[in-house]
């Protein structure tokens, strides 16, 4: 370690002892892009009794997904973890037990398992229509956030669930959820952390419930859920009814706090956005014609790319995952900066996404950007990070993009939609959110009768993977 | 950002970009690549993410860490084990890995 490292740059301004606390929960995102501006890619701020040091850019971003289990701790960085699910649960479990349980998560979230998924995502959305009707105004958050969990419990927990349970779940996972704190102390009798934990009883209930039931009548062909309570460690050890029921509460968090916030983004930007909203409509015009929302197939999302580079756009302009925190497990230095052992290390996909020593014009709406048949494309690895990376990198992505493409894709056929509100990130420093009302005002369209096109002709034209040779 | 190009054992290739924190592995499932199954999810416990990394760039892309090396050791009754063995979800994509070219085995461990 070199004798000249220096601290890193500290943020002027705070007050003693909270420091920057209160800046961070009135506008953390205002905060984050000030220090950058002031002091550049690494710099610190101080929360409450915490060291909290900001990485920005490709290269620290890089450094921070390579590091993390080793320089730097993802299990001590959310506290809020333990209280809400068990100690020794995922991230936050010892690191062969993390890899165990990750093991049994991921197969099920790879893109080519999102097949089985495609209907169920499409067959909600569709639900959602014939909620809506042909014309009216819907409230982007209030209204999807329930669908992005209505996919979620039928996608999990089964499609009888759902059915039975749904709404109970609903009601009680948005007290649950409302106990994921990240800055109050958490023995803190609150209200709120006291219908959290009441809640988390009755979901552990519900779930334990359906656990023996699918295991006395196992449904056939196995869903997920059946999946999930039939599947072992990798060494063939049966996995615990309780954590299978951490995992479940943990996916359809994740899944939910973001995804809807993401998607609410994506309807945003591409509202606002007209001739892109054109492109869009002209390829879900050419892939699905005018064909029912509730057919769409697997095959014909994956060939929707301009809606991919659309959603790409929105992670990189509105992360809703706007940092991610580590702890450093040890001294070391960075670009001659030291950190110490319990320093709070920060990527801020909010700031970095818009770099524009990365991305040009980073204030500009250009799906485009990430067309890689582009000549001028040139978007460096380790630059959009909305999903995090390395091996901490979600695990929902590849389900949380396609539940995205399909709402979407399925609203903007049926729907001409123009936003009554304009929007704004939601104050505060939980998930970065639309602040609501943000209203959209819609109109059924007139679709002309025009058949799907000849799918392997279109995913041949796009190089679609999935077509190449005719499997997966 | 990168590109990074997969080799399948009949010698058809498709060339993939990377702009995400993502390692070979990643890349290759995101976009629906075949033999690459990661059954593991990328944390080096199942081996099915297996490449021979081109000879052209083993220098470039380096050896394997401590734990993936005790993996490969493990795997190389069933599997074939070269210089250029990799698990590739263990190749963090950077810049400098533009070009990267993995061949992808006929069979991964156990699928």
């Amino acid at each position: 370690m070199s004798a000249i490292a220096m601290q890193p740059p500290a943020m002027r301004g705070g007050v003693p002892f909270l420091g920057h606390l209160t800046d961070f929960f009135k506008d953390p995102v205002g905060l984050l892009r000030r220090g950058y501006q002031e002091h550049g890619p690494i710099y610190s701020f101080r929360m409450g009794g915490r060291n909290m040091v900001v990485m920005l850019g490709p290269d620290n971003n890089r450094f921070v997904f390579q590091e993390t289990d080793k320089l730097l701790s993802i299990r001590e960085s959310m506290p809020f973890f333990h209280k809400m699910f068990s100690p020794n649960f995922y991230s936050f479990a010892e690191m062969e037990e993390y890899l165990n349980q990750r093991a049994v998560i991921m197969p099920r979230f790879k893109a080519s398992a999102m097949k089985q998924y495609v209907p169920v995502m499409a067959e909600e959305a569709m639900a959602l229509c014939h909620r809506l009707g042909d014309s009216g105004e819907f409230d982007l958050i209030s209204t999807l956030g329930p669908v992005v969990m209505d996919i979620a419990a039928h996608s999990f927990m089964g499609r009888d669930f759902k059915q039975k349970l749904g709404h109970e779940f609903f009601e009680l996972f948005r007290d649950f959820s409302g106990g994921m704190e990240f800055v109050l102390p958490l023995w803190l009798p609150t209200k709120k952390m006291r219908r959290s934990q009441a809640a988390k009883k009755k979901l552990h209930r519900i779930l334990g419930d359906w656990i023996r039931r699918r295991r006395a009548n196992p449904i056939e062909p196995a869903d997920f859920f059946q999946d999930m309570v039939a599947s072992t460690y990798p060494d063939g050890r049966p996995i615990p009814d309780e954590l299978i029921i951490h995992m479940i509460l943990l996916l359809v968090w994740a899944g939910h706090e973001t995804t809807a916030g993401q998607v609410s983004w994506a309807m945003i930007d591409i509202l606002q956005n007209r001739d892109y909203q054109s492109v869009l409509r002209d390829e879900i015009g050419t892939i699905l014609g005018s064909a029912s929302g509730a057919d769409l197939s697997w095959e014909q999302a994956i060939a929707m790319q301009k809606m991919d580079l659309a959603l790409r756009e929105t992670e990189r302009l509105h992360p809703v995952a706007f940092t991610m925190i580590r702890k450093a497990a040890a001294d070391f230095e960075r670009d001659g900066y030291q950190v110490r052992e319990g320093d709070w290390i920060l990527l801020a996909p909010s700031v970095s996404h818009r770099m524009s020593e990365i991305f040009d014009r980073p204030d500009d709406y250009d799906p485009e950007r990430f067309n890689t048949e582009r000549a001028d494309s040139k978007v460096e690895s380790n630059s959009l990070i909305g999903f995090g990376g390395g091996m901490h990198r979600c695990a929902g992505v590849n389900f949380a993009r396609m539940e995205m493409k399909a709402l979407i894709a399925i609203l903007l056929q049926r729907y001409d939609m123009e936003l009554i509100d304009t929007p704004r990130p939601i104050a505060g420093a939980g998930t970065y959110w639309p602040e609501q009302p943000c209203r959209v005002r819609y109109k059924r369209r007139t679709i002309a009768a025009q058949a799907p096109a000849d799918l392997e002709a279109v995913a041949a034209a796009a190089g679609c993977p999935a077509h190449a040779k005719g499997k997966n | 950002m990168a590109r990074v190009t997969y080799v399948q054992p009949d010698g058809s290739e498709k060339t993939c970009t990377n702009f995400e924190g993502m390692a070979v592995m990643h890349l290759a499932i995101g976009n629906l690549v075949d033999g690459i199954d990661a059954l593991c999810g990328g944390v080096r416990q199942c081996g099915t993410c297996h490449v021979y990394v081109d000879d052209a760039w083993i220098d470039r892309v380096g050896p394997p860490g401590e734990d993936e090396a005790i993996m490969l050791d493990a795997l190389s009754d069933a599997i074939a084990i070269t210089a250029g063995s990799r698990l590739s979800c263990q190749i963090h994509i950077t810049e400098e890995l533009d070009g990267l070219r993995v061949h992808i085995p006929k069979e991964q461990p156990g699928v």
